[in-house]
């Protein structure tokens, strides 16, 4: 049987591999946070037997493949708590289910896991110097806390600089009408000289002199590479803020049989088995790696390259569960 | 996707507080902002397990286009 974790709610990743799962008519049961913390379905985790009983389904008997895709992306609705102790509060509520998962993830840890509970958040610094030790490039990068060194690493750059969070996490706020999101960044002359003497952990790179980027869907040594294609005048420091613009071009990439090894190898390394690869391909061929998403989406690239990549998600589950 | 300048939301004595990156957001029209999903009316699906459904898009035709590099 196959385990689904994921969202209670609408998550564009996963409702079209469950809709494939159908189709298949393949044996699988769907799960979210909400199931487990909101009171939705009865459960026993027998600690003795170390098992867990969902509606009368044993997880050690019945399920041999799970794909774990957001599942703890609901986690903050269970945390809203009206009273002066909420910080306090929150902490040790967040412990307690924290400690409980983690609990979850170990009595499951001999199951095929399409991304293990352990690798949905991975260190995306460290994932540059996995890469890099892989013989990929990756953008020359450093973090500093102060105005002098990131000026310093600022003029050793001329091509420019950006700066983006260090986990990858992208918050956004909505105010009044607008929303305000926070993307990649280009650290023009200005924001280098108006940044205070000190701040917290920053990081900063070196702008990649690109033709365009590269978005590769990876699953078990299966590559889905997508070329965005977006003329230079039209072109953001973010890509994100290009993708639903007419100049935008989605078309399907063939990657070098060398990088593809290297992926591999990367992939294997950090312990994913599918995840989001972003690549720059550079004006002088070679191709730069700046990250990998564990769960990524991905139906822009698999609906406007014809990829199909929910197909192979689902069936991909089913075959490890037969 | 209706962009209308980079910006913050929050103030001087927070800003000090936060990474530089704060001092930047991108400012979307949320009514145009895809990820808000605002317009989309939504079903639900008892065999999906969700409460919150969408139909997947169509496929486009295939084009049998690939970008490679020619040397």
């Amino acid at each position: 049987m196959i385990l689904v974790l994921s969202h209670d709610a609408y998550e564009q990743g996963t409702d079209p591999v469950i809709s494939w799962l159908l189709h298949h008519k393949a044996n699988f049961l769907k799960i979210s946070i909400g199931d487990l913390l909101g009171a939705k379905i009865p459960y026993k985790v027998d600690i003795d037997r170390q098992d867990i009983v969902v509606n009368g389904i044993s997880f050690k008997d019945k399920i041999s493949v799970i794909w774990h895709r957001r599942f703890m992306g609901e986690m903050n609705h269970f945390l809203n708590f009206e009273s002066v102790h909420a910080a306090n509060l929150r902490g040790e509520v967040r412990k307690e289910i924290d400690v409980f998962m983690e609990y979850l993830s170990t009595l499951l840890k001999n199951k095929k896991w399409l991304t293990s509970f352990q690798k949905i958040n991975i260190n995306k610094i460290e994932a540059l110097n996995i890469a890099q030790d892989c013989g990929l490039i990756i953008p020359k990068s450093c973090i500093v806390n102060n105005r002098e060194e990131a000026l310093k690493f600022w003029n050793q750059h001329p091509e420019g600089v950006i700066t983006k969070t260090i986990s990858g996490s992208r918050g956004h706020y909505i105010h009044e009408n607008d929303t305000y999101v926070m993307l990649t960044t280009d650290m023009t002359q200005d924001r280098m000289e108006d940044l205070p003497a000190f701040f917290l952990p920053t990081l900063f790179q070196a702008k990649v002199k690109a033709d365009f980027e590269i978005r590769v869907f990876y699953l078990d040594k299966q590559f889905f590479p997508t070329a965005i294609l977006t003329p230079k005048s039209a072109r953001s420091v973010d890509r994100k803020m290009d993708n639903n613009t007419v100049s935008t071009h989605f078309v399907p990439y063939q990657l070098p049989a060398e990088i593809m090894e290297k992926l591999n190898v990367f992939m294997e390394k950090i312990g994913l088995n599918t995840g989001s690869i972003d690549l720059m391909k550079c004006q002088d061929g070679s191709l730069v790696f700046l990250e990998v998403n564990p769960v990524g989406q991905y139906s822009a690239e698999s609906e406007r390259c014809n990829y199909k990549i929910e197909k192979s998600i689902a069936e991909w589950l089913i075959k490890q569960d037969n | 996707m209706n962009i209308k300048g980079i910006e913050t939301i929050f103030d001087d004595k927070l800003l000090a507080q936060l990474p530089p990156t704060y001092r930047y957001l991108v400012r979307i029209e949320s009514s145009t902002f895809k990820e808000h999903f605002t317009g989309y009316r939504f079903s639900k699906s008892e065999r999906h397990f969700s409460k919150n459904f969408i139909n997947a898009n169509a496929y486009k035709p295939l084009s049998e286009i690939v970008y490679q590099d020619i040397k």
